[in-house]
C-alpha cells in the first residue's frame, strides 16, 4: 500500500509531462585542458573525490530526467565510460551510453543524432563536463512557456550572472550579451577577449527593442535547452561545428532560418560551472566544500559518500579515515575514505582522496590528492594537483605541480626531475592561496617500475602540456590551410561538373557560397580561390585532352582557357567586385602562373587583358600590382600559404614574379599609354 | 546507506528513503506518516512467527531510513513507537493467554512477576498480528487528529489583547493562531526568519485570516521583544532533554524572551519527541548546513563567493531552560517533564536502535 503511496507522489506532480531526454556530451571535443584528457575523459575527472559524471547524473535523477544520452567519442575509453555508470543501473534513471563514431566537432555529432533520429522532442543538451545543480524540469518549462509566445525560439541558454568578475578567476571567461530586457532575447553573443578595450554595438538593437540589457559578466553554463528543430538546423547548416558556431550562425541569420535564441538566468539558488580549467577546477571543488551547490555536497550525497562527518570551519572528514595524534585539519578540506593521516600533519584547503596514505609532518596546502596517493614523511605539497597512485618519497617539496597518474617522485633526482615550467602562468592564478602562485606540470622521467611506452606517452603529455602556449599559437593554422584546400578542391569540382554539363552560372555561385559556409571561408580567400580554380581547371581539362589528342600545343590551351573564361565570366564578375578582390584575383593569377610555368605565363598577358575588357580588374589594379616589389608579393602571399618556405622557394618565386611582370610589361605599357591618351584627350 | 546489505531491506523503505532524498515527501508530518505506512507494511506482509523476528526486521529497517535521512529525527520515533506497540501488544496478549489459566491476581504475583525487561518475545502468539495493526490504526488516527488536539488548546494560551511573537513559519503555529482569533482578538509580530524568509508566507497567510500581524527584520527581535506577552513557536525536534532543534533564529527569539522574562511556548506534536540528546561532536546529524547562496550570499558576487566562507545552517539548538512550556496534543507540559513522555512513549530499550 505504501508503496503506491510514494510511488503515485512524483506522478501526481509531474503526471502532465511526457518523459524528459537529456543528451550528455561526455567530450568537449575542444581540448585545452591538459593535461588532463590523457588520463580521464574529463568529465570522469574526480571533483571532491567522486567524478564529475556522478555529480551530473545525480543531478539528471534530481529532475526526474527519465532517458540520458551519454554521447562520448571514439576517443574515450568505452570500458570507463559503462563503469562509471554501472552504479547508477538501480536507480530510476536509463542511460544510454553511445559511441560516436570519429565526429571531430560538436555539430557531426549532433548531425549523427539526428540521422539516427532518436530525439523526435524538445531536449536538454548537456556539453562536456558540466556540473549543475539545477533542477532541468523546471528549465524545460519554462522553455515550453516561452514557446507558446514564440514558435520560433530554438534555444533556451542558461546563463549564470557571476557579478563583477573583473577580479575574479573566470575572468577569461567573460562573453558579451545583449538581448531584449523584458523577453531575454539574445540579440547579439560573443565571447571577449580579455585585452580587448572597445566593444561595438549595432545602432539597429537599440532602434528595434525599447529596453536591451547589455551585460558581460554572464557565464555560459553549457546546458541548453532546445527545440526539435535544432538537430534539422544543425543537419542543413553543416558550417556549425561547435555550439558557438551555431549560436552566432543562428544570430545573423535569424531572419532567414527564422529561429530565436533566449536566455535563462540560473534560477536561485541554484548553481552551475562547466570545468574548462584547472582554474575552473579549483573554483568548483572549494565551492562544493563551502556547499554552494547543496544539496551535491559530500555529506548529502545519496552515494558512496554519505558516512561524511561535517565540522566547523569547513572540514570533512569520512568516518572510515584515520587521523593520527597531532594532524591539524586547518580548514576547507576533505579525508576521504579509508585514507591516514601521519602524526602533526597539517591539511590546509585541500582535499585528500579515498584511500590515501600520508606521513608524518607532511604539509599540504592548496592541493587536491585523487585516490592512492602515497605521501611519505616530511613532505610538503603546496599548490598542486596529484593524480591516482602517485608515490612521493619523503622529505620532498612539491610546489605548483600537476603530478599525472602512477608517477614515482623520488629524493635522490627531484631536483632534475622536477622542472617547473611557467606554464599558463596567468591562467592558474589563485584567488584563494596565500602566495600568489601558479600551478606548472611537473617535468618527471618516471621510474624504472613504469614500463617504457606508459613512460613515452606520460613524458610526451607532459611535454606537450609544457609547451602549449607556443602549441596554441600554431595549432590553428594546420586546420585553416586544410578547410582552404579543402574548399579550394571542392570549388573545382563544381566547376568542373558545372562546365560539362552546362549548368548556368547562378546555381554555380550558390553552389560555392555553400561550400564557402561549410568550410568557414572569409570572402577575400572565396576571390581568391575562385580564380585559382578556374585556372587549374583549364589546366586540368588541357591535360586530359592533350593525353587524348598528342597533337595539342600551347595555342590549344590558350582556346580552352579562353573558351572557359568566357563561360564562367559571370562567376568571376560576381566575385570580383570590390578592389580587394581583383587583388586577390591578380595573387591567384600569379599563383597559379609560378605553379605551372610553361603554360600559362605566355598567357598571363592575355588573361589581365581578357579581365582588363571585361570591366573585371581595373587598370589603376593592374599597374599597382606591377609595380609592387617582388619582395612585398612575397608577404602577401604569406597569408594562403603559410608553410615551412625555405630560402631557395622563396628565390624561385621572385624569379617567377620578376617573369609574370616581364611577359606583361607590354600589356602595362600600353595600358599607361591609354590612360595618358584618355587623360590627354579629357 | 549502502553499507547495510541492501537485500535484506524491504522496497518500500528503499523507496521511502529515495524518495524522502529527492525532496518528494517533505515536512515532518509527511514523513512521519509514510515512514508509519512503510512499517505497517513490513509487519503485514513479511513472514515472521515471532515478535522476536519482527522486531528484529523493523529495527533493520528502520536503521536504514534514519542513515538515509539522519536529519529527520522523527523517522527513528516511528520506528521506537512501532517497537513499544509491539511490545505492548506482545505482553497484553501473552497476559490474556495466562489470564485465563490463572485469572487471580495477587500483590505477590505483581511483585514477582517478571518484568517487560525479561521477556524475550520468543513465544508464538498467533493473533499479535492483527492485534498490532489494530494498535497502528489507532496510532494512525492520533497522528491524524494530533495537529488538531493542539489548535484546540489555542485559546487556553492565548488571551485577548495579547501581543505575540513568532519566528518564520510553522503550519502548526499558523493554525494555531487562526483557533485563537476565532474567539480573541489580538496582535502577531512575525520575525521574518532569515535568510528563508519563510516569516513574508506567515505574515501574509496571518493577516489574510484577519489577525493583526507585524512582519519584522530579525535584527528587531530585541527590540520588539519588550512589548511581547508570549512567544510561539514550532519545532522541528525536541531533544531528550527538552531543547529544541528548530528554525535558525529560534536560539536569539529565546534567548531575548529570556531577557525580558517572556514566556517561551513551543507547539509538540508528540512524533518530535525524540530520545536523543545533542552531541558536540556528532553536528552533522544535528545540523544541516545548505548552501550560502540560499539567502546569505548573493549569486552574482563572485567576488564574495571566493573569497570569503560563509555558513548557511537550517536549524538553531534551544537549550531546554530557555523553553518555559511545551503544547503538545496531550496538553501542556514543562521541559523538565519531557523525560515522562518519552517513557511513556518508547521503551527505554529502542532508545538506542
Amino acid at each position: 500500500m505504501s508503496v503506491n503511496v510514494i510511488k503515485e507522489l512524483p506522478n501526481n506532480t509531474y503526471g502532465k509531462q511526457e518523459s524528459l531526454k537529456v543528451i550528455v556530451f561526455a567530450d568537449e571535443f575542444i581540448h585545452d585542458f591538459k593535461p588532463i584528457e590523457k588520463v580521464y575523459p574529463s568529465i570522469l575527472l574526480p571533483v571532491v573525490t567522486l567524478p564529475l559524471l556522478d555529480y551530473l547524473i545525480e543531478n539528471l535523477i534530481r529532475s526526474r530526467v527519465q532517458t540520458v544520452y551519454l554521447y562520448y567519442s571514439s576517443s574515450l575509453n568505452k570500458a570507463k565510460i559503462t563503469d562509471s555508470i554501472k552504479h547508477f543501473q538501480d536507480k530510476n534513471i536509463i542511460i544510454i551510453p553511445i559511441q560516436l563514431n570519429d565526429s571531430g566537432s560538436l555539430g557531426d555529432a549532433l548531425r549523427d543524432i539526428d540521422t539516427n533520429g532518436c530525439i523526435r522532442d524538445d531536449f536538454i543538451l548537456i556539453r562536456g563536463p558540466v556540473f549543475a545543480n539545477i533542477d532541468l524540469r523546471t528549465l524545460m518549462d519554462l522553455h515550453r512557456v516561452r514557446k507558446e509566445k514564440d514558435k520560433n525560439v530554438v534555444l533556451t541558454m542558461v546563463l549564470r550572472n557571476l557579478g563583477n568578475i573583473k577580479d575574479s578567476a573566470l575572468k577569461n571567461e567573460s562573453t558579451l550579451v545583449v538581448s531584449t530586457a523584458n523577453t531575454r532575447r539574445i540579440l547579439h553573443y560573443k565571447k571577449l577577449n580579455s585585452n580587448e578595450k572597445k566593444i561595438k554595438l549595432e545602432l539597429q538593437w537599440f532602434l528595434d527593442h525599447d529596453n536591451v540589457h547589455i551585460n558581460t559578466a554572464l557565464f555560459d553554463t553549457r546546458i541548453y535547452v532546445c527545440s526539435q528543430s535544432v538537430l534539422p538546423l544543425f543537419a542543413d547548416n553543416f558550417d556549425f561545428q561547435t555550439m558557438e558556431d551555431f549560436i552566432r550562425g543562428v544570430l545573423i541569420n535569424e531572419e532567414f532560418l527564422d529561429s530565436r535564441i533566449y536566455w535563462e538566468p540560473l534560477i536561485y539558488p541554484t548553481y552551475a560551472l562547466p570545468i574548462t580549467s584547472w582554474k575552473a577546477y579549483k573554483i568548483l571543488s572549494r565551492d562544493i566544500l563551502q556547499r554552494h551547490c547543496y544539496p551535491l555536497v559530500p555529506d548529502t550525497l545519496p552515494l558512496s559518500l554519505r558516512n561524511f562527518i561535517y565540522l566547523p570551519k569547513i572540514i570533512y572528514k569520512h568516518s572510515s579515515s584515520i587521523l593520527s595524534k597531532g594532524c591539524t585539519l586547518h580548514s576547507a578540506s576533505l579525508v576521504g575514505e579509508h585514507s591516514t593521516l601521519g602524526k602533526n600533519s597539517f591539511i590546509k584547503r585541500s582535499v585528500i582522496g579515498p584511500s590515501c596514505n600520508i606521513g608524518k609532518n607532511v604539509h599540504i596546502n592548496n592541493s587536491y590528492l585523487f585516490s592512492y596517493v602515497q605521501i611519505e614523511d616530511n613532505c610538503e605539497v603546496t599548490n598542486s594537483i596529484i593524480f591516482s597512485n602517485c608515490f612521493i618519497e619523503k622529505d620532498l617539496k612539491i610546489t605548483d605541480c600537476i603530478i599525472l597518474d602512477a608517477i614515482k617522485c623520488s629524493k635522490n633526482h627531484s631536483n632534475a626531475l622536477i622542472g617547473i615550467s611557467d606554464w599558463d602562468i596567468e591562467h592558474m592564478k589563485e584567488p584563494l592561496s596565500d602566495c600568489d602562485s601558479n600551478f606548472a606540470t611537473i617535468l618527471t622521467e618516471n621510474d624504472h617500475d613504469i614500463d617504457s611506452d606508459e613512460d613515452a606517452s606520460l613524458s610526451s603529455s607532459l611535454s606537450s602540456a609544457s609547451s602549449s602556449p607556443s602549441l596554441k599559437d600554431s595549432s590553428p593554422p594546420p586546420a585553416f590551410q586544410d578547410d582552404h584546400e579543402m574548399f579550394l578542391s571542392e570549388v573545382i569540382d563544381s566547376l568542373l561538373r558545372g562546365y560539362q554539363d552546362k549548368l548556368k552560372c547562378e546555381n554555380l555561385i550558390l553552389e560555392i557560397n555553400s561550400s564557402r559556409y561549410a568550410y568557414n571561408i572569409s570572402i577575400r580567400q572565396v576571390s581568391y580561390n575562385v580564380i585559382k580554380a578556374i585556372l587549374n581547371l583549364s589546366l586540368l581539362h588541357y591535360n586530359s585532352i592533350s593525353k587524348i589528342s598528342l597533337s595539342s600545343n600551347n595555342a590549344e590551351y590558350y582556346k580552352i582557357l579562353k573558351t572557359m573564361l568566357n563561360f564562367f565570366k559571370p562567376i568571376i564578375v560576381n566575385y570580383i567586385k570590390t578592389p580587394n578582390a581583383q587583388e586577390d584575383c591578380l595573387r591567384a593569377i600569379e599563383d597559379v602562373a609560378s605553379s605551372s610555368q610553361e603554360l600559362i605565363l605566355p598567357y598571363v598577358l592575355n588573361l589581365l587583358h581578357f579581365f582588363y575588357d571585361n570591366d573585371i580588374l581595373f587598370e589603376e589594379k593592374i599597374i599597382e600590382w606591377y609595380e609592387q616589389d617582388c619582395d612585398d608579393i612575397q608577404d602577401t602571399s604569406q597569408d594562403c600559404d603559410s608553410d615551412n618556405e625555405d630560402c631557395l622557394k622563396q628565390e624561385s618565386k621572385k624569379n617567377i614574379a620578376r617573369a609574370i611582370r616581364n611577359t606583361v610589361a607590354p600589356f602595362i605599357k600600353w595600358l599607361r599609354e591609354a590612360e595618358e591618351d584618355s587623360s590627354t584627350s579629357s | 546507506m549502502v553499507s547495510l546489505a541492501d537485500d535484506k531491506i524491504h522496497e518500500s523503505v528503499l523507496n521511502l528513503a529515495k524518495s524522502i532524498n529527492y525532496g518528494d515527501t517533505k515536512g515532518t508530518y509527511e514523513i512521519v506518516v509514510a515512514t508509519v505506512d512503510v512499517l505497517k507494511d513490513i509487519i503485514t506482509n513479511t513472514k515472521w512467527s515471532r515478535a522476536k523476528n519482527l522486531m528484529d526486521t523493523i529495527i533493520l529497517n528502520g536503521k536504514h531510513l534514519i542513515e538515509a535521512a539522519p536529519l529527520e529525527a522523527s523517522i527513528g520515533n516511528m520506528v521506537r513507537r512501532i517497537l513499544q506497540i509491539i511490545r505492548e501488544e506482545y505482553s497484553l496478549e501473552l497476559k490474556n493467554k495466562t489470564d485465563e489459566n490463572d485469572p487471580q491476581e495477587s500483590l505477590h504475583k505483581i511483585l514477582t512477576s517478571e518484568g517487560d525487561q525479561n521477556m524475550d518475545f520468543m513465544k508464538i502468539v498467533p493473533s499479535l498480528k492483527s492485534a498490532l495493526l489494530e494498535h497502528i490504526n489507532e496510532f494512525e488516527t492520533e497522528l491524524e487528529t494530533c495537529a488538531e488536539n493542539i489548535t484546540q488548546q489555542a485559546s487556553e494560551h492565548i488571551h485577548s489583547n495579547e501581543i505575540i511573537m513568532t519566528l518564520g513559519r510553522s503550519r502548526s503555529v499558523e493554525q494555531f493562531f487562526k483557533k485563537a482569533a476565532e474567539t480573541r482578538t489580538f496582535e502577531v509580530i512575525v520575525a521574518e526568519g532569515a535568510p528563508f524568509l519563510d516569516g513574508h508566507e506567515m505574515a501574509a497567510n496571518l493577516s489574510k485570516a484577519c489577525i493583526k500581524t507585524t512582519l519584522i527584520s530579525d535584527v528587531a527581535i530585541f527590540a520588539m521583544m519588550s512589548r511581547v506577552n508570549k512567544v510561539i513557536i514550532g519545532t522541528h525536534t525536541v531533544m531528550a532533554n527538552g531543547g529544541l532543534r528548530a528554525l535558525t533564529g529560534s536560539h536569539t527569539v529565546a534567548q531575548a524572551a529570556k531577557h525580558y522574562s517572556v514566556p517561551v511556548m513551543v507547539l509538540l506534536p508528540l512524533y518530535k519527541l525524540s530520545p536523543l540528546y545533542l552531541c558536540l561532536y556528532e553536528q552533522h546529524a544535528f545540523n544541516k548546513h545548505v548552501s550560502p547562496l540560499q539567502g546569505v550570499i548573493s549569486t552574482n558576487n563572485t567576488a564574495v563567493m571566493e573569497n570569503s566562507q560563509s555558513y548557511n545552517p537550517v536549524f538553531d539548538y534551544v537549550p531546554p531552560d530557555l523553553v518555559t512550556l511545551f503544547i503538545s496534543n496531550t496538553g501542556g507540559n514543562a521541559p523538565s517533564y519531557i523525560y515522562r513522555l518519552l517513557g511513556e512513549l518508547y521503551h527505554r530499550d529502542d532508545y538506542e536502535l
